[in-house]
């Protein structure tokens, strides 16, 4: 009988020191830091209490615009990557001709690099030059060519339509890694029960699929919270404040040496997702056992 | 005998290779924000290297980025060997805090180069920390079309009044009278700046009281009535409809003027070398005009400007000691001025040939002394560190999310929080 050795505990202690010194001991104090004002202009850092999250969710600030405008972000942007990922990716595991040219097509703008991306964009969604107005113009279709990135109503659905693009590919090549771990005789018991492609997908692939959602999910949520390069690149939080999202607000603070405000930001950012990354945790892996 | 000889030679070429390598391998890394570099600074640093084997790699940030990136880089102790930025007397401390992230140049010999005018914009504590090369021409005026205001009847507007109405008449011709950019964060503050001789003229000692917290910015309304003006201007289409998706490349204003879609920007003469050299067969005449925006007659008076700073923690800082020698012997000012594609003069004591335009003289000389006034954002404190944030404030004011008391306010508010957090005495 093979034997299974059994390693002493203190083999995991260099990692923890290390995991300690860089990462908690760094929050920590973090945390303690946004209860300061702590700035650049002086050396003394005083203790100012909740003043730093008093003045974030002081009713008017644009703070609290840049949060809502993260939370917002947040939601819709996963909603609309999510469902067309979850279609092109029961299309592209249906077997159809070139799937592998499709999904190699659809993910690789998931490979550009956001500054590439951003370049692109803003000179394809330019209103009087852009390639994406000009072709609609092209077409008869005026009425659609829009002020994408510099008008207040469709500069955000800009930025969800540009994400999208790049993000699809990934989320739907996690949904096709999913797909093709269900058994097949599910769908072939369900057809001969005589059930269609909804009830399939309602009954059979969506329950089946609930480990890849909730990766998709905590992956998008935590993108989401933590947005930065696609908005910089795009409008750089424009026009005017439009599109501040808290970490290119943070990046601001310490630009400013505003220390003691940026680190509040972080700390709300981290509880954001500590508390939204618990939660679906819990709720995803629940159902998954029920399962 | 032969054995040890052997070893030593080889020693002594190992050696010698060695430091040659070390020489040519050093790399200076220089950031600067695109609006401030040409191809003549690649140029200079080309000749640097080959003349002392040391490489400048200039990296050139968007504009837009720049302050932000370079401030954050400093912050997280991480800056470039040299970087460029703009500073003036009363920013230099918050801006760059001197004494902690610069290397103290005052013994340097290129220091009597600059003109002493400009020395205090980069000097903090009898110090001297930066080079200034910069140019003296006539600072964001109205750059225009005389052919096309000939041809129109317009003449050159000196009041708001007549400003608005020479855009109206252009406009009628289906040309966007002013090219004016947003997306670079930047130049639409300068119209709210550049005219603070106004305010000085019409509220004589306001610099002093802002600077003593005597009075608010939005206690002046002078200024409320500019932003006013400039919103109005906006609306009224003079900028254009989709004015804030310009780019404000310089490629894309030498082609919105030189192919007569727009009429006037805010410029330096030297557009018209880009406009020459982009577009040679171009027959308009251009000139040049102070910004008429509460009836503003002032000329904007600025010995601040761009300079480059060596970062106190490069581990090349002598390599770049070498570099700011070279750019200030008299025959790379001369090159710089030879080849720079916009600049016409250069503001150094060295005596090198300079090439000022007909239409700066003309300008220049039509102006008493007396209305030669000090810009705002060099005249007083806590401004121009906020010079980004006005930016996006007045970007908000023209997309209609904030309105022109709004902007002072905000603009008072971060004064006040610069000045407290310096512990300066006259905000406490």
């Amino acid at each position: 009988m093979k034997k299974t050795k059994i390693y002493s505990k203190y083999f995991v202690l260099p990692g923890l020191v290390l995991y300690i010194v860089f990462f908690v001991v760094p929050s920590f104090i973090g945390i303690y830091f946004s209860f300061t004002d702590w700035n650049r202009y002086s050396s003394e850092v005083k203790f100012v209490g909740l003043e730093n999250y008093r003045a974030i969710f002081a009713s008017g600030s644009n703070y609290l615009s840049y949060v809502r405008n993260t939370l917002n972000f947040t939601i819709i942007s996963n909603i609309v990557k999510i469902i067309p990922a979850l279609f092109l990716a029961l299309l592209l595991s249906s077997n159809i001709r070139g799937q592998n040219v499709h999904r190699a097509i659809l993910f690789f703008p998931a490979l550009l690099p956001y500054l590439v991306i951003g370049l692109i964009f803003r000179s394809m969604l330019h209103p009087q030059t852009g390639f994406v107005n000009n072709m609609l113009r092209t077409l008869g279709l005026d009425f659609m060519a829009k002020r994408w990135l510099i008008d207040p109503k469709w500069v955000w659905p800009s930025i969800y339509a540009v994400d999208a693009w790049r993000g699809i590919g990934y989320v739907m090549t996690i949904f096709i890694a999913g797909l093709s771990s269900i058994p097949r005789h599910y769908y072939e018991v369900a057809d001969i029960d005589g059930a269609n492609f909804f009830q399939k997908l309602i009954h059979i692939t969506l329950p089946m699929l609930k480990p890849a959602i909730t990766i998709n999910l905590i992956f998008g949520i935590t993108y989401g919270l933590k947005v930065f390069d696609i908005i910089f690149v795009l409008t750089n939080g424009g026009p005017g404040r439009m599109t501040e999202v808290i970490n290119t607000a943070i990046f601001k603070e310490f630009a400013l040496g505003t220390y003691g405000m940026g680190t509040a930001l972080s700390t709300l950012l981290f509880v954001f997702m500590v508390v939204v990354s618990v939660l679906l945790l819990k709720i995803m892996s629940k159902r998954e056992l029920e399962l | 005998m032969k054995k040890w000889m052997s070893v030593v030679v080889l020693f002594m070429l190992w050696v010698a290779t060695g430091t040659v390598c070390a020489q040519s391998g050093v790399t200076i890394t220089e950031m600067v924000s695109q609006g401030w570099t040409t191809e003549v600074d690649f140029a200079l640093a080309e000749m640097f290297t080959q003349e002392t084997g040391i490489r400048v790699d200039i990296q050139v940030v968007p504009a837009a980025q720049h302050h932000d990136l370079l401030k954050a880089k400093l912050n997280a102790g991480e800056a470039p060997d040299v970087f460029w930025i703009q500073t003036n007397p009363f920013a230099i401390k918050v801006e760059l805090d001197p004494e902690k992230n610069c290397v103290d140049l005052s013994n340097e010999k290129w220091v009597e180069v600059m003109n002493p005018l400009r020395i205090p914009s980069v000097s903090y504590d009898d110090k001297v920390y930066g080079l200034m090369l910069w140019h003296n021409s006539p600072e964001y005026v109205f750059f225009y079309n005389k052919t096309l205001f000939e041809e129109l009847g317009i003449d050159v507007p000196t009041t708001y009044d007549a400003l608005k109405e020479a855009c109206e008449k252009i406009l009628s011709e289906n040309i966007t009278p002013i090219y004016e950019y947003t997306s670079q964060g930047w130049h639409q503050v300068l119209p709210f700046a550049q005219i603070g001789g106004r305010y000085e003229e019409l509220y004589p000692g306001i610099y002093d009281r802002l600077n003593n917290n005597e009075v608010k910015f939005v206690d002046v309304p002078a200024m409320l009535q500019a932003l006013e003006q400039m919103k109005e201007m906006a609306d009224k289409g003079y900028y254009g409809e989709d004015f804030l998706a310009n780019t404000g490349t310089t490629a894309e204003i030498v082609n919105s003027l030189a192919t007569g879609q727009a009429a006037m920007t805010l410029a330096n003469p030297g557009l018209i070398k880009e406009i020459e050299a982009a577009y040679p067969d171009c027959e308009y005449e251009w000139g040049l005009f102070l910004i008429p925006i509460i009836d503003n007659q002032t000329y904007p008076f600025n010995p601040n400007g761009p300079a480059r700073f060596i970062y106190k923690n490069s581990k090349n800082i002598e390599a770049a000691k070498k570099y700011f020698d070279f750019l200030t012997r008299k025959e790379n000012l001369q090159y710089r001025i030879d080849h720079h594609p916009e600049w016409t003069n250069l503001d150094v004591t060295v005596d090198i040939e300079q090439h000022w335009l007909p239409m700066e003289i003309e300008l220049i000389e039509k102006i008493p002394e007396d209305k030669f006034k000090l810009v705002l954002q060099s005249g007083v404190k806590y401004f121009n560190e906020q010079w980004m944030e006005v930016g996006k404030d007045i970007e908000a004011m023209y997309i209609g999310a904030l309105e022109p008391e709004e902007i002072l306010k905000n603009v008072d508010d971060r004064r006040a929080k610069i000045a407290k957090a310096i512990g300066d005495p006259a905000w406490q």
